[in-house]
C-alpha cells in the first residue's frame, strides 16, 4: 500500500488530505482537526451549536450491538440515586391525557369483561345535570361466525360521571364469545350518540366443561373414570405476597 | 403395569427486586430467602441425582427476572452479606439453646445448613447458581426453560401486539444471553393464555408452552386425550395442560403434602417468637420483625400447641409421600394407557419457590420422586416435554380456551377493584413508547439518546411485571406494589419527556440506569410498529 500525504497549506498545520492507493484502487481521505491559525469568532455560539447539533443528529453512530456500558464516568451515591429517583416520581405523577376520547375493552373471563375510557380534552363524559340523556356504556355483543343474526344485540350500563372503569358482568343468556362497546349519550328514543368506540375482544366461552372452583372433569366422557379429580384447590388460594405459594 | 410419563415443571421467578439506591432493603430478602430455602437445596438435590447417577428428568423455568438478579454483583455481594447473618445468629442460637438440648439439635442443623449454603454458593459454584444450573442441563438431565421478560399478564397486555412480543422476545434473549442457548419451552405467567398467543411464541422459536386444566378441555376441539397428551395449536406449537391430581397433592392447603403435621411450621419463626432486644440485630432495621428462616416447630395440628420438630421423622415422611405420589401416577397411568394410542404424560407444574421455602421438606420429596421414577420397577419415567414432542407421534390440532392457574381460572386476580387502575397507565406508556420507536425510525440518535431511548423500554418493562397487580390484590405489601408500578411509569414519563424535548439529563439517566439496570441488550426499535417482526431464534 503506497500513501502519498500532500500538505496542502502551510498555515493548517494538522489538515492532511491524503491518498491511499490499496487493492481497491484510489481512496481519497481527510483528517481534519483543529487550527489555532482559524478563528472562533467568525461563527458565532449559535453557529456552532447548529452545526453540532447538525452533525450529531446526522452522523451519529448508530446503535451498538454490544450491551451498554453501565459503569458510567459519573458516579452517583447511593443517596444521590434515591434524590433523583424521589424526584422523578414526585415531578412524574401519573396522569392521562389523550387529545381524542377512547375507550378499551379487555377480556377477563367468561362472564365478565372490563371497560377503561379516557373522555379526552372535551370532557365528554360531563352531561349536565338537567339533561335528559345519560352517559351509557353500551357493549355489543358481536354475531359469531356461524350466526344467522345480521344485528348486533347490546345492553347498557350506566355510567356514573366520576367513574372511568367498569367491570361489566354479561347477561346469563349472552352466548357470544366476541364484544365490542361504545360510550356515549343515550336518548330516550335509545339512540345513543357515542362518543368513543371500542376495540373487539374474545372471552372464553366454555364449550365442554366450564370452571368451577378447580372442579373440571379432566378427561372425556369416553375415557375411563379412573383419574377423575375431586374438588381442586385454586394455585393461588394460599399465595404470599412475594409470588410464591403453598 | 403400564408405561408413561410424568413431567414436573418447577417454575422459579421472583419480582425484580434490587434497591442500590438504600443501603439494605426488606424486599430484596425475597431472593435471599428463595436462594438459601430453594435453589441452593433443588441444585443440592441435582447434584446427588448426578452423584448417584439417576436417570432422571426435570425441567426448571428461570424467569429473566431471576435470571438477572442471579448474576447481579450488587445482591451476590449482599446475599452473601445475608448469609453470613444468619450464620451469626445460628452462632449465637446454638449458645442460647445449649440447656435446651433438643432445640440446640436443631440449631445446630441450621448452622450446618447455612454453613453448606454458603460453601455451595461461594465455594463450590463461585455465586454464580446459573453455572449450576446450566451444569445439570449440560448433563442432559435438567431442561431449561425461561419466560415473559418481566413475567407481563399477557393477556391484559395484548391490547398491543408489540408489548407481548417485547415481553417475549427479550425474555427469550436474556436467557439466551446468560444460559448460551435457546429454550424449547416457554412458561406463559401465570399460566395465562389467550388464542393467537401461540403465533409469537412460534416465531420466537419455541416449541411448548403450559395451561391449566380447563384450557385445555375447553379447547376449540375435544381434546381426545383429556390433559394426557399436548395438543397442536396449529403452527406447531404445542400447548401442554397442568394435571389436578398431581397439582392438588402438592399445592391443596388442605389435602396437600405440605400441611402434614410432621412438617416444618413455616410461621413459627424465632424472628416473631424469641425477646425483641435478643434478635433485634437480625430482623428488620432493628425495628420490625420478620421471618429468619429459623423455625423449631412442626405443623402439629390445628390449634394445638406447637410441638418441637423432629427432622429424621419429617424427611421419612417425606419419603414416604414421594413414593405415595408415585404409586398414584401409577394408577393414572394405568387406567389411561388401555384407551391411548400413545403413552400419556402427567404434566405436574409448581412454583419452585414452593419446594423449601413453604415446604421445608419439598426438596428432599422432590429427590426421592425422581429417584422412584428412575427405577425400572416403576412404569413411570420421568420426561420433559421437549422429550415428549420428539416422540414420532402427531399431535391433535386445537386452540386451548382463555385461561389461567389463577383464581376462578381467569384474568380476574390480575384485573378487580384493587388493581384495576393501572392498566390504562400501562396501556398509554406501551403507546407512547411506540410512538417514540415510530418517529424516530429514520432518524439517527446519538449515544445518549440511544440509552435514554433503552431505558424508557426497560422502564415500561418493569412496569408490566404480574407481580405488582397480584401483591396488590393479595394486600400483603401492596404499598410496595404500588409504589414499584408508580414509580417504573414516572421514570418512563420522565425520559419520554425528556427525549421529545431533547434534554436529556445525563447524571439523571445514570440513577435510572443504575436503579433499573436490568436487560443491557435491550433495543427500544424494538417497539417500533412499522419495524420487521422478530423472527426468534
Amino acid at each position: 500500500m503506497q500513501s502519498i500525504e500532500i500538505l496542502l497549506n502551510k498555515f493548517l498545520i494538522l489538515k492532511v488530505i491524503y491518498l491511499t492507493i490499496d487493492g481497491n484502487g484510489l481512496k481519497l481521505g481527510m483528517i481534519l482537526s483543529p487550527s489555532s491559525h482559524i478563528s472562533q469568532d467568525k461563527l458565532s455560539r449559535r453557529d456552532i451549536l447548529e452545526i453540532s447539533q447538525e452533525i450529531s443528529r446526522n452522523y451519529a453512530p448508530v446503535a451498538s450491538e454490544n450491551p451498554p456500558e453501565f459503569t458510567a464516568k459519573i458516579r452517583l451515591s447511593p443517596i444521590e440515586i434515591l434524590e433523583i429517583s424521589e424526584e422523578i416520581s414526585r415531578n412524574y405523577t401519573l396522569k392521562i391525557s389523550t387529545a381524542m376520547p377512547e375507550l378499551v375493552l379487555l377480556p377477563v373471563g367468561p362472564e365478565h369483561l372490563h371497560a377503561y375510557w379516557n373522555p379526552g380534552q372535551a370532557g365528554i363524559i360531563s352531561a349536565p345535570k338537567d339533561d335528559s340523556h345519560e352517559v351509557v356504556l353500551r357493549i355489543y355483543s358481536q354475531p359469531d361466525e356461524s350466526s344467522t343474526a345480521t344485528t348486533k344485540s347490546w345492553f347498557d350500563i350506566i355510567i356514573n360521571n366520576s367513574r372511568t372503569q367498569q367491570k361489566v358482568v354479561l347477561p346469563p343468556q349472552a352466548k357470544s364469545s366476541a364484544y365490542s362497546a361504545a360510550i356515549g349519550k343515550r336518548s330516550p328514543d335509545d339512540r345513543l350518540a357515542a362518543f368513543a368506540t371500542s376495540n373487539v375482544i374474545h372471552i372464553p366461552r366454555s364449550s365442554v366443561a366450564p370452571y368451577q372452583g378447580g372442579e373440571v372433569t379432566v378427561i372425556p366422557e369416553a375415557m375411563p373414570q379412573v383419574v377423575l379429580s375431586g374438588q381442586g384447590q385454586s394455585h393461588y388460594t394460599s399465595k404470599n405476597a412475594s409470588g410464591q405459594s403453598k | 403395569m403400564e408405561k408413561g410419563f410424568l413431567s414436573i415443571i418447577l417454575h422459579a421467578h421472583l419480582p425484580y427486586v434490587r434497591h442500590p439506591e438504600h443501603d439494605s432493603f426488606f424486599e430484596e430478602n425475597w431472593l435471599f430467602e428463595a436462594m438459601t430455602e430453594c435453589y441452593i437445596p433443588l441444585i443440592g438435590v441435582l447434584d446427588r441425582l448426578q452423584q448417584d447417577s439417576v436417570d432422571y428428568r426435570l425441567t426448571l423455568s428461570l424467569s429473566p427476572p431471576l435470571i438477572s438478579m442471579l448474576r447481579d454483583k450488587l445482591l451476590i455481594s449482599r446475599y452473601l452479606k445475608h448469609l453470613h447473618k444468619l450464620l451469626e445468629l445460628a452462632e449465637k442460637e446454638v449458645y442460647r439453646t445449649r440447656k435446651l438440648p433438643e432445640y440446640q439439635k436443631l440449631s445446630r442443623l441450621y448452622r450446618r445448613f447455612f454453613l453448606n449454603t454458603l460453601a455451595t454458593f461461594q465455594d463450590q459454584y463461585k455465586c454464580d447458581l446459573l453455572s449450576a444450573f446450566k451444569k445439570h442441563y449440560t448433563a442432559g438431565n435438567l431442561e431449561l426453560i425461561t419466560s415473559a421478560a418481566t413475567h407481563g399478564f399477557l393477556p391484559l397486555l395484548s391490547v398491543s401486539e408489540i408489548a407481548v412480543r417485547n415481553q417475549i422476545n427479550v425474555g427469550i434473549e436474556t436467557f439466551k444471553l446468560n444460559l448460551g442457548h435457546a429454550p424449547a419451552g416457554f412458561w406463559l405467567p401465570e399460566c395465562a393464555y389467550y388464542p393467537g398467543l401461540e403465533t409469537a411464541l412460534g416465531e420466537a422459536g419455541i416449541k411448548y408452552f403450559f395451561v391449566d386444566t380447563h384450557g385445555i378441555m375447553n379447547a376449540s376441539e375435544s381434546p381426545r386425550y383429556g390433559v394426557y397428551a399436548p395438543l397442536d395449536c396449529g403452527n406447531g406449537v404445542a400447548a401442554f395442560g397442568r394435571d389436578p391430581d398431581s397439582s392438588r397433592q402438592v399445592w391443596s392447603s388442605k389435602e396437600g403434602y405440605p400441611g402434614d403435621f410432621d412438617y416444618r411450621e413455616y410461621y413459627s419463626d424465632i424472628g416473631f417468637d424469641l425477646e425483641f432486644d435478643y434478635i433485634a440485630p437480625y430482623i428488620l432495621d432493628g425495628l420490625t420483625r420478620i421471618n429468619t428462616g429459623i423455625k423449631y416447630h412442626r405443623v402439629t395440628g390445628a390449634d394445638l400447641p406447637k410441638e418441637i420438630y423432629q427432622p429424621k421423622k419429617a424427611l421419612a415422611k417425606a419419603r414416604q409421600h414421594a413414593q405415595d405420589f408415585i404409586n398414584k401416577r401409577q394408577q393414572q397411568i394405568d387406567g389411561l394407557s388401555a384407551n391411548m394410542d400413545r403413552p400419556p404424560i402427567i404434566v405436574a407444574p409448581y412454583d419452585a419457590e414452593l419446594f423449601g421455602h413453604w415446604w421445608f421438606e419439598g426438596p428432599h420429596w422432590l429427590e426421592h420422586v425422581l429417584r422412584l421414577a428412575s427405577e425400572n420397577s416403576n412404569g413411570v419415567q420421568s420426561v420433559s416435554c421437549s422429550d415428549y414432542l420428539n416422540l414420532p407421534l402427531s399431535h391433535q390440532l386445537a386452540t386451548p380456551l382463555a385461561s389461567t392457574w389463577g383464581d376462578q381460572g381467569d384474568s380476574s386476580y390480575w384485573i378487580n377493584e384493587e388493581n384495576d387502575w393501572i392498566y390504562p397507565f400501562l396501556h398509554k406508556a406501551e403507546a407512547d413508547m411506540e410512538k417514540l420507536a415510530f418517529d424516530l425510525q429514520d432518524l439517527a440518535v446519538n449515544p445518549l439518546q440511544e440509552r435514554a431511548l433503552n431505558q424508557a423500554a426497560r422502564s415500561i418493562l418493569l412496569a408490566q411485571a404480574s407481580d405488582w397487580p397480584f401483591i396488590i390484590k393479595s394486600g400483603t405489601t401492596a404499598e410496595y406494589a404500588r409504589k414499584r408500578i408508580t414509580d417504573h411509569l414516572a421514570r418512563f414519563n420522565y425520559l419520554h419527556d425528556c427525549i421529545r424535548k431533547n434534554r436529556i439529563n445525563e447524571r439523571y439517566l445514570i440513577a435510572l440506569e443504575t436503579m433499573d439496570n436490568i436487560f443491557p441488550a435491550i433495543n427500544f426499535r424494538d417497539y417500533n410498529p412499522s419495524a420487521k417482526p422478530f423472527t426468534g431464534a
